[in-house]
């Protein structure tokens, strides 16, 4: 069964970050949430599932604990290298300019400071994400159909044309202006065998009603 | 003039949405966290490994940003520069003495709070 949850990935290297925004974020009923302490495990994660997260809320600094972690920023380059049609929401503590501008330049939907309205924040793009991907299948389903309907009209055009100047469609059906042929049924002749052996059988009955 | 001195609740309580579990748990994270982090930052002075420096206080400044302990915030935020931009470093370790003696005060009244909440 198809969850209509919208699966959210939590990634952030703190602790007591992570938890709260797990906590703050699953009182909404429509998100489901997973959370990882690495960028590298989420994807991980995401790849082997069939089941892709819409959003990815991930920490820009995921190097604080594990000084070989790789960053939030370098994650983000990967999730989009590997074409998982997740939106990331990038974090940080950071009031910085350039990294806002860095996390957008790569393709970020946003970046959130950690602020008290941060998780308000983090919600409402979620929602607003999940409306544009529902939107977006939308459209494209509808793209399709119009696409199949103007595909079946263009065939039943092609073949009414096709029939207007050949009816016959190269010889392959009879055509229908030319009126049909007398055909005479040829009865074979009698051989001078079946002559013979009839007017014996007409004898014999003759002889038989005599008698 | 709240219930202590150097915490202030009011924004994990806003953020547990009455869930006495979620505090207990953020105050025990805290406890276990913050001195590891200040023990992560004198060994950054004594390495002079400033960006780890600056990002140990980066992740500090939102932990005591859940206690209410907005002195603090603003103290990692400067030692956070300072670390990261690898300016001020002679301030350094003045600011970190002070923030870890700041935790001391705080520890105090977070495991009374802490104490509170369990036998509630």
């Amino acid at each position: 069964m198809v969850s209509k949850r919208i699966l959210v990935y939590l990634v952030d290297d703190d602790e007591m970050y992570l938890k709260t925004a797990f906590h703050t974020l699953s009182q909404n009923r429509l998100f489901d949430i997973k959370s990882f302490t690495s960028g590298e495990k989420a994807l991980a994660a995401a790849k082997a599932s069939k089941r892709k997260p819409y959003v990815i809320v991930l920490d820009y600094f995921l190097n604080t604990e594990d000084a070989n972690a790789i960053s939030g920023l370098e994650i983000l380059k990967q999730v989009k290298q590997a074409k998982l049609e997740s939106e990331v929401i990038m974090l940080s503590g950071l009031e910085n300019i350039d990294v806002a501008v860095n996390s957008i330049k790569y393709g970020a939907y946003d970046y959130v400071v950690k602020n008290k309205s941060a998780f308000i924040r983090v919600q409402n793009d979620i929602k607003r994400v999940y409306r544009q991907m529902i939107k977006d299948k939308e459209t494209k389903k509808l793209r399709v159909f119009v696409f199949s309907l103007l595909y079946v009209i263009g065939l039943v055009a092609g073949v009414a044309v096709l029939f207007a100047v050949d009816p016959t469609f190269m010889g392959l059906l009879p055509d229908p202006m030319k009126p049909k042929e007398k055909t005479n049924k040829v009865v074979p002749e009698k051989t001078e065998d079946q002559k013979v052996m009839y007017v014996d059988k007409t004898i014999n009955f003759q002889d038989t009603l005599q008698k | 003039m709240g219930k202590y001195e150097h915490i202030d609740m009011s924004y994990l309580e806003e953020l547990a949405l009455g869930s006495n579990k979620f505090k207990v748990e953020m105050i025990e994270s805290f406890l276990k966290s913050t001195p590891e982090s200040i023990t992560q930052m004198k060994e950054a002075i004594s390495k002079a490994n400033w960006k780890t420096l600056g990002e140990v206080a980066h992740k500090l400044k939102t932990s005591f940003s859940f206690v209410g302990m907005e002195n603090m915030v603003q103290l990692s935020r400067e030692i956070q520069d300072a670390g990261l931009e690898a300016q001020n470093i002679e301030e350094i370790p003045r600011m970190v003495e002070e923030l870890a003696d700041c935790y001391l005060k705080s520890e105090v009244e977070l495991k009374k709070e802490l104490e509170e909440l369990k036998n509630n």
